[in-house]
């Protein structure tokens, strides 16, 4: 039997022209705003940092890079309408993996052109999922640092708590001590708790003129002591590469300072081990673009999550386990870019058998150290009389703790719906896995909204209906359109990324290519043993 | 026959002498200087003796040390190639007492010819005509002048013991010659020992005619027809062929008997060369003899058909001439282009470096390479710089040129500056097509050798952008990752284009290439004004072949550093790749010193600190590869400082001395 899987899609059908334009829509909307977030603080902000001598964000990040390396741009969509009247692009600041001095690195670069690269709560929350990821996956950091520290007015949703400011220390003392190399370029200022980020770190560049470093600034020196003294004396490069020693290096500009981060991680000797065979890649047989005609215009209507496979592995072979039984689950084997994964895609809602086959799956790929790839489409579980009594919370809670236990990597890509306990069996965002994404059809909430619009209305008709009450099909649909409104809202791809549900909208056709970037990073830590917690029986 | 020889030489005459011997079956030794371990030479031969440092009087000039080598390993003879000890008489005796047989003539002709005045003596009194000159042992500087005088100048200035070009100076009128007989005395003295000049008179359009003859010890002698060895530069030889243009067969036999009257005259024995000069009404004059065996003895070798070397090694071990003068027969005609490690562009000044890469054209009866060069080479200043010599054979003198023009395509000497593309230009102009060549070819033709002809450079710089693209990203060494798809090359960006600007110089020009990455093998490029659609088809190794637009190019890119070849077809682009913005790359001003363009030693400092100097007076004379170099001041100013004394040997970019 072969293990290719083939198509039903017909690139000629209307259906598929229809489907392909809805989404393309999509993603041109995706490519203008994030085309726009790209420019950070705008155009005129941009050039006020280059007539100082000093290069962009995205610059930095390009000049850093090895030439040609990929940059896996964590949450360009961060905070996106979330501060009202006040815009911060991209969160102030930018986070992604790519290649420096052939070392799959953590950068963490903050945007001095949007507020004066100021922590707001989502700047705070993106600042340390990067680090989370970096931790995760053994990368080194990489901060370029350029930031007036806790944007003041929302202090004390930046300061105080578990995750918030002191956290990032925190994660750079624990990533030291796990030898993941923490490097930071200090090139604008770092002020008061900033200046904790080169501090902490192994080694820390500053570029002279423009980097400074220091507990409290000039007014605040004068406030306090009566001082006078200018913020280059107070802790510029010069002091601090030749009397302090809170720097390390010491770079005439921006692009020298990069070049020394540069050597810097030419000398971490680290070599990648890959803890199982691997296959040559093999591009999958059909197109990952066709995937645009795939994906219905309509939400209600299925598709076929192998058709979703198909142009996402190599040479598009899945070799199913189960494939007879629980058929609302697709697991099995495949290669991506070579490595081997176990593939967990929704192809229905979820019955007892669907989450066991999952849960044996799991385990198998456990046991064989094989990282997991959830392919989320799923509106739940199995309701009514007949599932509860067979158990079917039993069956979800298996798979829940298998996928809550499972310690190789785990990748989910939200393709459609992510609604319910669905979100939960199948790696949401709170089952860490290593990266999450949605594609920008994709819906996530804890249930439909039209489900949510009428379980509301059930609740107010059985209300009225006891006290003898009517509930007019007018009234009804006044109750049910703002609900499905707000769900709408609240469950829209651009919604959750703003505020970091997961690492990014991303383009379906980009599929492959970002689950293969993640897959080769996770492995530069190693894949721990799996402990399973006690499963339901 | 000989059974073991040892070869005193290097380079390309050391490699073509063991190929004859080796194929003999006779068991070659090689020797060998310190920065010479790994060369060609040694790497041929059976075994290999070290003589010493790199300097030729510490190493192929030390006569004692080779022939104890050749006693020590039983070599029954030596054979001193061209230049080095090959027409040292006494290196000829040394050998003659330790019985060890010299491949070349008798002491006594080497020492007759060796001296151009004793020479001229000689050949008058043997009736073979004669340049008017002076050839005496006065050597005051104005009866010098008087003499050149009473010859008429032009007049040529010649060591005494010389050859080559090296000492030598031509001199247009009396204000002229105290300069010109000083530095020919001091270059004299440092190639041979011995300051003695001897003048001559300055032929107008010669053309430098040499005869090669072969005698052996039985009082037989012939002449293998003519060279025409009339296009030079710096007064050595870079094309030769064989025939003579326009040498009717009366005037070749003329002077082909009139060599061998020469040779008589001396006893010579081996192999020789008659250097004639020929003036424009078939008058020709004797030059000198060259008792060895010449750089472009290949020429001949092509139009007889015969191995000179297996002939020199027949009469060195005592056998008859193999053949007779009636047996000879001129097939065809041959042109030989020598290969120099020079800057054709910077008045022929030597190029020091190493060979990245090297590629010949495909070698048939009709193309030959004679070279003792390889990959990974480097040349040094310390010996001549001829790297290899390109033979061609064809039926006419056309086809001969047309096989050069294609083989001289195919030929890639990549990393050290050559005259390559000099020798295309050179025979591509219709005056040497139509055989118009004298000994002035070069600087009659200096204007249309010098442009630069305007091509699109676009294809190159597309080519080592590409290049560049490609040798990007990559893991760390050792990664067990060997399908990182980070190592891709596409600048992968989630919804976002990626782009990057790569800087390169050729020349003086800056370009800057936009590159915008489509995917791993899709890119749009943009140079000044113009945008090209860039498609990789195939890279193997160096060779890159990409769509250009509408077109598919095929090239080569070969990088080394900061430095990038680009061969396309018969072009050769150099471009440099540069960092602009990289503060740790930005090189020091350079003003107010004054650095050694190449390696060499000092031989004369005209200034001391404290002196004014005005512009392009002449501040430092250097030595490199047996040539003078004069430097020059940039500026008007005061030398602060002299770092070096004269008789210093100097690095390249040695720092020479400071002025403000």
């Amino acid at each position: 039997m072969s293990n290719i899987l083939t198509t039903k899609l017909n690139p000629k059908s209307a259906d598929f022209k229809q489907n392909s334009s809805a989404i393309e829509a999509l993603v041109a909307d995706l490519q203008d705003k994030i085309h726009t977030i790209s420019l950070g603080g705008g155009i005129a902000a941009l050039e006020k940092i280059r007539a100082k001598g000093k290069l962009p964000v995205r610059e930095r990040i390009d000049t850093l890079l090895d030439a040609g390396s990929p940059f896996l741009e964590c949450s360009a969509l961060a905070a996106h309408g979330v501060y009202g009247e006040i815009d911060v692009p991209a969160a102030g600041i930018i986070t992604g993996i790519g290649l420096v001095s052939g070392h799959e690195c953590m950068i963490i670069a903050n945007d001095p052109s949007v507020k004066g690269g100021t922590y707001f709560p989502l700047t705070v929350k993106k600042h340390l999922r990067a680090q989370e990821i970096a931790e995760q996956n053994y990368l080194p950091c990489i901060y370029l640092v350029d930031s007036g520290g806790a944007f003041l007015p929302m202090q004390d949703e930046v300061f105080p708590d578990k995750l918030h400011f002191g956290r990032i220390f925190y994660n750079q003392a624990r990533m030291s001590a796990l030898g993941i190399p923490q490097i930071a370029v200090v090139m604008g200022s770092c002020t008061a708790g900033g200046a904790y980020v080169p501090a902490m770190a192994d080694e820390s560049i500053m570029v002279k003129n423009q980097a400074t470093i220091f507990l409290a600034g000039p007014p605040l020196v004068k406030a306090a002591t009566g001082e006078i003294v200018t913020a280059e004396e107070l802790g510029g490069a010069d002091v601090h590469c030749k009397i302090s020693g809170v720097a390390d290096h010491y770079a005439n500009d921006d692009h020298h300072a990069l070049q020394i981060a540069r050597s810097i991680l030419s000398h971490y000797p680290k070599v990648k081990k890959i803890p199982f065979a691997i296959q040559k890649p093999k591009a999958p047989r059909y197109a990952g673009e066709e995937l645009y005609g795939l994906i219905p215009s309509d939400k209600k209507k299925p598709f076929d999550a192998r058709e979703v496979i198909a142009r996402i592995v190599d040479d598009s072979a899945l070799d199913e386990f189960k494939q007879l039984y629980g058929t609302t689950l697709i697991c099995g084997f495949a290669h991506l870019n070579g490595y081997p994964v176990g593939i967990v895609a929704n192809n229905g809602i979820l019955f007892a058998e669907s989450a066991d086959k999952g849960t044996q799956f799991i385990q198998i790929c456990c046991q064989r150290k094989i990282p997991l790839v959830f392919l989320q489409n799923i509106n739940g579980f199995m309701v009514g009389k007949k599932y509860e009594t067979q158990g079917i919370a039993k069956a979800g809670a298996k798979m829940v703790t298998a996928v809550s236990c499972a310690s190789v990597p785990k990748f989910t890509v939200i393709i459609g719906g992510s609604f319910g306990a669905g979100n939960y069996g199948m790696c949401g965002r709170a089952f860490n896995p290593r990266f999450l994404w949605m594609w920008p059809n994709a819906r996530i909430s804890v249930m439909g909204g039209e489900q949510a619009a009428n379980v509301l209305a059930q609740v107010k008709k059985d209300q009225l209906e006891a006290k003898g009450g009517a509930f007019s099909e007018a009234e009804e649909n006044a109750l049910k359109q703002p609900i499905m409104e707000q769900y709408e809202t609240t469950g829209h791809p651009y919604y959750a990324t703003a505020r970091l549900w997961d690492d990014g909208v991303i383009d379906p056709k980009d599929t492959r290519r970002v689950l293969a970037l993640a897959l080769s990073a996770a492995l530069n830590a190693p894949i721990e043993d799996t402990h399973f917690g006690v499963f339901r029986m | 026959m000989f059974k073991k020889i040892l070869i005193a030489n290097r380079g390309e005459i050391a490699c073509r002498i063991m190929r004859t011997a080796q194929q003999m079956g006779i068991h070659c030794i090689a020797v060998y200087s310190t920065i010479d371990e790994n060369a060609l030479h040694v790497q041929m031969a059976d075994e290999a003796h070290l003589l010493g440092d790199a300097p030729s009087a510490d190493s192929y000039l030390c006569g004692d040390k080779i022939i104890a080598i050749a006693q020590k390993t039983g070599a029954e003879a030596i054979h001193p190639g061209y230049g080095f000890l090959s027409e040292n008489a006494d290196f000829a005796v040394a050998c003659e007492k330790a019985k060890i047989t010299f491949i070349g003539p008798t002491p006594a002709a080497i020492l007759a010819m060796g001296s151009k005045s004793k020479a001229k003596e000689i050949m008058t009194k043997a009736k073979v005509p004669c340049t008017p000159g002076y050839h005496g042992e006065k050597q005051d500087a104005a009866f010098l002048l008087q003499e050149a005088k009473k010859i008429g100048f032009p007049v040529l200035i010649k060591a005494t013991l010389g050859g080559g070009g090296k000492g030598m100076r031509r001199v247009d009128d009396a204000k002229q010659f105290k300069e010109a007989l000083e530095s020919a005395q001091r270059e004299a003295l440092s190639s041979f020992g011995d300051n003695r000049v001897l003048l001559e008179k300055y032929v107008l359009n010669p053309r430098h005619i040499e005869i090669q003859v072969m005698a052996d010890n039985h009082n037989n002698a012939i002449y293998l027809f003519e060279r025409d060895c009339s296009i030079q530069r710096r007064h050595q030889k870079i094309i030769e062929e064989a025939p003579g243009l326009g040498i009717a067969d009366n005037l070749r036999h003329k002077m082909g008997d009139t060599a061998v009257t020469a040779a008589k005259a001396i006893g010579y024995r081996g192999a020789g060369t008659i250097e004639f000069l020929l003036d424009d009404q078939d008058q020709f004059y004797f030059m000198e003899m060259n008792t060895r065996l010449q750089v472009e003895h290949p020429v001949t070798e092509m139009i007889t058909g015969f191995d000179l070397v297996s002939w020199q090694l027949h009469i060195a071990y005592g056998k008859v001439l193999p053949y007779q003068q009636q047996d000879l027969k001129l097939q065809g005609h041959a042109i030989e282009v020598r290969l120099y490690a020079e800057d054709a562009k910077n008045d022929f000044l030597p190029a020091t470096g190493t060979i990245h890469y090297l590629s010949w054209p495909p070698l048939s009866k009709n193309v030959r390479i004679d070279s003792g060069i390889q990959e990974k080479d480097s040349i040094s200043s310390y010996y001549d710089p001829m790297m290899a010599k390109l033979i061609v054979h064809g039926a006419t003198r056309n086809d001969a040129i047309n096989k050069l023009k294609h083989a001289l395509q195919q030929l890639h000497i990549i990393g050290v500056k050559n005259n390559r593309s000099f020798l295309q230009k050179l025979i591509a102009l219709d005056d040497f097509v139509t055989g118009k060549v004298n000994t002035h070819f070069i600087e009659d033709h200096a204007t249309t050798l010098k442009a630069v002809e305007d091509a699109d450079n676009g294809p190159f710089l597309c080519a080592a952008a590409l290049h560049l693209i490609l040798d990007s990203s990559k893991n760390t060494a050792g990664s067990e990752d060997i399908f990182s798809p980070w190592t891709e090359n596409d600048g992968f960006r989630l919804q976002l284009p990626y782009q990057r600007c790569l800087h390169f110089k050729h020349e003086d020009e800056s370009y800057a290439v936009t590159v915008i990455y489509h995917s791993t093998s899709n890119y749009t490029l943009k140079i000044k004004d113009k945008t090209y659609s860039i498609q990789l088809q195939e890279k193997v190794g160096n060779s890159l072949r990409f769509t250009f637009n509408d077109s598919i190019q095929t090239m080569q890119v070969i990088q080394y550093q900061q430095q990038l070849w680009i061969i396309s077809d018969d072009v050769e682009y150099t471009l440099q790749k540069i960092e602009p913005l990289r503060t740790d790359y930005v090189e020091h001003e350079q003003r107010g010193h004054l650095t050694a363009p190449m390696p060499g030693a000092i031989v004369a400092i005209h200034v001391k600190a404290g002196d004014k100097v005005q512009k392009d007076d002449c501040l430092v004379v250097m030595e490199a590869m047996k040539m003078e170099h004069s430097i020059y001041a940039p500026e008007a100013g005061v030398v602060r400082e002299v770092f070096y004394a004269a008789g210093d040997r100097v690095a390249e970019g040695a720092e020479l001395l400071a002025f403000d």
